[in-house]
């Protein structure tokens, strides 16, 4: 079954001050690890089709 | 409810930063404005009406102070002059973070005259994100109440605590949504 899409239903986000020194390192480690998991993610799926392409090609 | 288009424009001098930003089953059309802090005189007079009194919740005034962040207001396209909605963000290192977001007071609650205006702004601060080169995220505090809601309504991430980040995928999804070609 398909998800619903739910509305952001917000009358206001923030006020709770600007980032702790602690806080930013972890977005920014955060930010790193998904890029990385991003890359890792793309390169199994090129290497996939590479696979894929290389056992068409052997087959008679 | 109107659920209007909107656009993305920088506040004070009223620089089109987005052209026609057709906001999603939306109705009318909405720009974006910076408010420029070199050129004060307009923007003092724009955030002259954002007050308490007036029903915005937070001092904006403040905000457009502070110098390492910018606001933008939200209008429609019909009516430039009524703000719909601000935003306060900063650009840091490796995201966007999002000091504010408020929405004008005849926009909030129940009986609101624009729904979408929150998740309009957010989806600004995504594409301002993607246009500094930082991919798509976006980072913002949350109360713990919210948490859910916002994991829900913007796919967004809870790294711990009260943190908040909208990663590239989300920003993609909010973009499309909001700012779709």
């Amino acid at each position: 079954m398909k998800k619903k899409n739910i509305e952001l239903d917000v009358d206001f986000i923030g006020g709770h001050g600007s980032l702790t020194k602690a806080d930013e390192l972890a977005i920014s480690e955060f930010i790193r690890k998904d890029k990385e998991k991003r890359k890792l993610k793309e390169f199994r799926k090129k290497a996939a089709a590479k696979r894929k392409e290389n056992t068409l090609l052997k087959s008679p | 409810m109107l659920r209007p288009f909107f656009l993305v424009i920088k506040i004070h001098k009223y620089e089109i930063i987005y052209s026609k930003s057709s906001s999603y089953s939306f109705g009318n059309s909405c720009f974006i404005y910076k408010l420029y802090k070199h050129c004060f005189c307009g923007a003092k007079v724009e955030l002259k009406n954002i007050t308490k009194k007036n029903g915005w919740l937070f001092d904006w005034k403040f905000e457009f102070k502070q110098p390492a962040r910018d606001v933008y207001k939200l209008t429609i396209v019909n009516n430039q002059t009524v703000i719909q909605g601000l935003i306060s963000l900063e650009v840091k290192a490796d995201h966007v973070y999002m000091h504010l977001v408020e929405s004008a007071s005849f926009n909030k609650g129940k009986a609101k005259v624009y729904a979408g205006v929150p998740g309009n702004l957010v989806a600004f601060a995504c594409k301002l994100s993607f246009q500094r080169g930082h991919e798509g995220n976006v980072s913002f505090y949350s109360k713990t109440q919210l948490i859910q809601h916002y994991i829900e309504s913007l796919n967004a991430m809870h790294v711990g605590g009260r943190i908040m980040i909208i990663d590239t995928t989300a920003a993609l999804k909010l973009i499309n949504k909001y700012f779709p070609l």
